[in-house]
């Protein structure tokens, strides 16, 4: 029995999705990026102190653009990845605002994978409704988008990676040309590696996207299955070498300036190394969010001389903590702040004055653990080597809550809408203009900074749309989680119910998206089990994604079924 | 040499603090944004406990890392450090800043005069100033951090949340017939109400706890037949699907 593919169902058959004149097409896009404009046009950058995010960011950006790379070292610096600040510093060489240059992305990149799924046959009505999902996105009008964290490049890369992928299977499936878009993948997979440390999961994605692309040159007709397999490896090999190339130079300026070839001292070189040798020994504390008690720390600080100071700046724990108030770990520190205090108490008693003898200071206390537990003088046993711990069953309980949360936030992430810009922020003056210096932000007044008086009661700039943004959120939210379980559901019933229609490319890049979506998910609450719950904005970039994905995977089953339908020629 | 060097300041800095105590021209001065109505709870600066617990009820505690402790209504303490109201004159309240110094044989107490003086409160702010010895010699960072610090705690919505708290209960207790002593006794009895039960900071009630594995066997079950069982059911649909158009 022979069916027609889905590509031949829909180029046999117009869809009612042509009738849509590209004249109101292009008007109706280029009023829906007017209208999101308008929308968040009173918000400025909420400029934020927070020594591992906004003000890191900000303030290794200010010293790139002062020529000193990140600045001076300390326990700080590179305890995140660079891309954020070189984005950063780069936007303002070129004179473009920061929260304009991550809209600009934004709509760049909503526009790139509109003209994806457009060759991909995805019509202009669904096209346009699509794309009004994603201009809308009421995350982008929360405080975390405009804070200088790092989600809103991540999202915006996410997206250019994703149009760029759909473009490469439409290539490897004979539809256009792929050079273009093998480079826009090849950069922006590049550098998204050197944004968020969990982005080293987007391996997973190129991974999948490799069997995706075999998949789609398998079936490819117009460009020959030679030259089809011929573009799965230039799809997959240049962007995994671009990433190579980045990496590597990314660390040799770490090198240049500091001394070592490392990007991020949390989750590289001798410090997980060092937590991994805490945490091997054993304690009276069995607590998943506890890899370091207090117990063992105070143990090893009389067993090591040199670790004393360290547990001499650690501050007691209690039930006024963050630890208890956030995460309900009121005896001990939990593990989203103990490593941060270790190595800050390192820093505040003078042991790790530059990255060098940082590692070198680690290391030796490292050694020092492992020469007690193999004398005898602690009693250890091995629970992995880097920053998490391996899996256990007995966390099995922990780990469904955390994906239970982990999936809510992807459905329906928090926005935490801004309904009015802030008058004033909690920073000080000096770290404010460096603020202003790096992101071009004309909403920090100094002088309104040291008066509430003086200080307007609102901002100069009414936006007539201001009061929106709360109401659309709340619309928004349960109808967008209600699409994205749609997405999930059509790929699912697409791929089971109707085996005989040929997958298009479309389908392809759905299942791929959802694959990476589950594993991404997957890895997080793992991760979750250990470091205690995540801000929503760390889904952030899945969510948009999925709001791209999802209309088009329903549009996919829905095509199949007709093609499934259709008469035989 | 350096850590001999850096002792040696610091021992010259204890000795000569009572010489500088008195408020001098070497003052490192914090200018902090309030907002005005706050006049009307001016004499809780003459009572910095009740203001620290009035803080703390509404979510803005003084110290996140560790628990303050009530010495007396003028004088409260977090870890060593020590913060004592000392007297008024007209708008400047002074107030004794002082570190408990473990010397290992012996303790010994550091004190530096600090001043709030509300004499701008009706231009919006109030001005705080600490005589440290050797003011000019503290690092601008520590300077910044401090005022961070202050910032982080004055800001306008965090004013205006205490401002509304402290204006609701200060009718309850008008409309009971009891003054500035009335407020003072509300914010101590929804301190006590809204502090955290001690046993919560007691190991065993931290959440993370292990849990055997033999209470969680049924999930382990249910997760099995879903991870296994759904795509098995999903293939098996799919295959049968395939044969059926095939025929």
């Amino acid at each position: 029995m022979s069916v027609p593919t889905a590509s031949e169902f829909c180029n046999r058959r117009p869809t009612g999705d042509e009738r849509l004149r590209p004249e109101i097409y292009v008007v109706t896009l280029v009023t829906l990026i007017a209208l999101a404009a308008v929308l968040g046009s009173d918000l400025p950058v909420e400029i934020t102190f927070a020594p591992h995010d906004d003000s890191l960011y900000a303030i290794r950006a200010y010293y790139l653009l002062h020529g000193a790379a990140f600045g001076p070292y300390d326990s700080h610096t590179l305890s995140k990845l660079p891309g954020i600040s070189f984005w950063l510093a780069w936007s303002r060489t070129l004179g473009v605002p920061y929260l304009t240059g991550i809209a600009l992305l934004y709509a760049g990149a909503g526009l790139y994978m509109l003209a994806a799924l457009g060759r991909a046959g995805v019509g202009r009505t669904l096209r346009l409704i699509l794309f009004a999902l994603y201009m809308l996105n009421p995350v982008t009008m929360g405080v975390e988008w405009h804070r200088v964290l790092r989600e809103p490049l991540g999202t915006d890369l996410f997206v250019l990676l994703l149009a760029a992928m759909l473009f490469v299977l439409l290539a490897a499936d004979g539809r256009g040309r792929a050079r273009l878009h093998v480079a826009v993948l090849a950069a922006t997979f590049a550098f998204a590696l050197l944004v968020r440390e969990d982005d080293v999961m987007l391996w997973g994605l190129l991974a999948l996207f490799a069997v995706a692309m075999l998949r789609a040159a398998s079936t490819a007709r117009a460009t020959g299955l030679a030259a089809a397999r011929g573009l799965v490896l230039v799809g997959v090999l240049i962007p995994a070498a671009s990433a190579w190339i980045a990496a590597h130079l990314a660390r040799d300026f770490v090198e240049a300036h500091y001394g070592l070839p490392i990007l991020d001292d949390m989750s590289e070189g001798e410090f997980p190394r060092l937590l991994a040798a805490i945490r091997s020994v054993d304690s009276g504390t069995d607590n998943r969010l506890v890899m370091a008690p207090m117990e063992t720390l105070t143990q090893l600080g009389s067993l090591i001389p040199e670790f004393a100071p360290v547990v001499g700046h650690l501050p007691p724990v209690g039930p006024n903590t963050p630890s208890c108030q956030l995460q309900g770990v009121c005896s001990e520190w939990s593990n989203g702040w103990m490593p941060f205090w270790i190595k800050d108490g390192a820093a505040a008693a003078g042991l790790t004055p530059t990255l060098v003898a940082g590692q070198r200071y680690f290391r030796r206390v490292r050694k020092a653990i492992e020469a007690a537990c193999a004398r005898g003088a602690l009693k250890c046993t091995d629970r992995g080597s880097g920053f998490i711990p391996p899996f256990e069953l007995r966390w099995t309980r922990a780990l469904v809550h955390a994906f239970g949360a982990v999936l809510e936030m992807t459905l329906a992430p928090n926005p935490n809408t801004m309904s009015a810009p802030p008058v004033l922020y909690n920073v000080s003056v000096s770290l404010g203009r460096i603020f202003q210096a790096v992101t071009m932000t004309d909403h920090f007044d100094t002088l309104a900074q040291t008066s509430a008086v003086d200080a307007p009661a609102q901002p100069g700039y009414r936006n007539p749309l201001a009061g929106w943004r709360v109401p659309l959120a709340r619309l928004y939210r349960p109808l967008a989680a209600a699409l994205i379980a749609l997405g999930l559901v059509a790929v699912v019933l697409r791929w089971t119910l109707y085996p005989h229609v040929a997958e298009a490319p479309l389908f392809w890049f759905g299942a791929l998206f959802f694959a990476f979506a589950a594993l991404r998910l997957a890895a997080l609450a793992d991760v979750s089990v250990f470091l205690g719950p995540f801000d929503p904005r760390i889904m952030f970039s899945t969510y948009t994604g999925a709001l791209l994905v999802s209309p088009a995977a329903v549009a996919d089953l829905i095509r199949a079924r007709r093609a499934s339908r259709a008469p035989r020629d | 040499m350096r850590r001999i060097v850096r002792l040696l300041a610091l021992v010259l800095a204890l000795i000569c603090a009572p010489a500088v105590a008195a408020p001098s021209d070497t003052a490192i001065t914090f200018r902090v944004p309030v907002v005005p109505e706050t006049a009307r709870y001016l004499d809780l600066l003459a009572a910095p406990s009740y203001l620290a617990l009035a803080l703390e009820n509404n979510g803005f505690s003084p110290s996140l890392s560790s628990r303050m402790t009530l010495n007396s209504r003028e004088s409260f303490q977090i870890k060593a450090g020590i913060l004592t109201y000392t007297g008024r004159k007209g708008p400047v309240f002074d107030y004794d800043a002082g570190l408990n110094l473990s010397l290992g044989v012996s303790e010994s107490k550091f004190t530096i005069p600090v001043e709030v003086d509300t004499s701008e409160l009706s231009r919006g702010t109030i001005v705080v100033r600490v005589y440290p010895p050797l003011a000019k010699l503290f690092p601008r960072e520590l300077i910044d951090r401090i005022d961070f610090k202050i910032r982080t705690l004055a800001n306008l919505p965090a004013q205006h949340k205490v401002l509304d708290y402290l204006d609701q209960l200060a009718k309850a207790e008008r409309a009971r017939g009891r003054g500035f002593d009335g407020l003072l006794e509300a914010i101590a009895f929804d301190a006590y109400n809204h502090s955290i039960v001690p046993s919560q900071a007691a190991p065993g009630c931290d959440r993370g706890e292990a849990t055997p594995l033999s209470d969680q066997i049924v999930l382990l079950l249910t997760l099995a037949i879903w991870i296994v069982g759904f795509p098995v059911l999903v293939y098996y649909v799919r295959a049968r699907r395939k044969a059926h158009a095939a025929e």
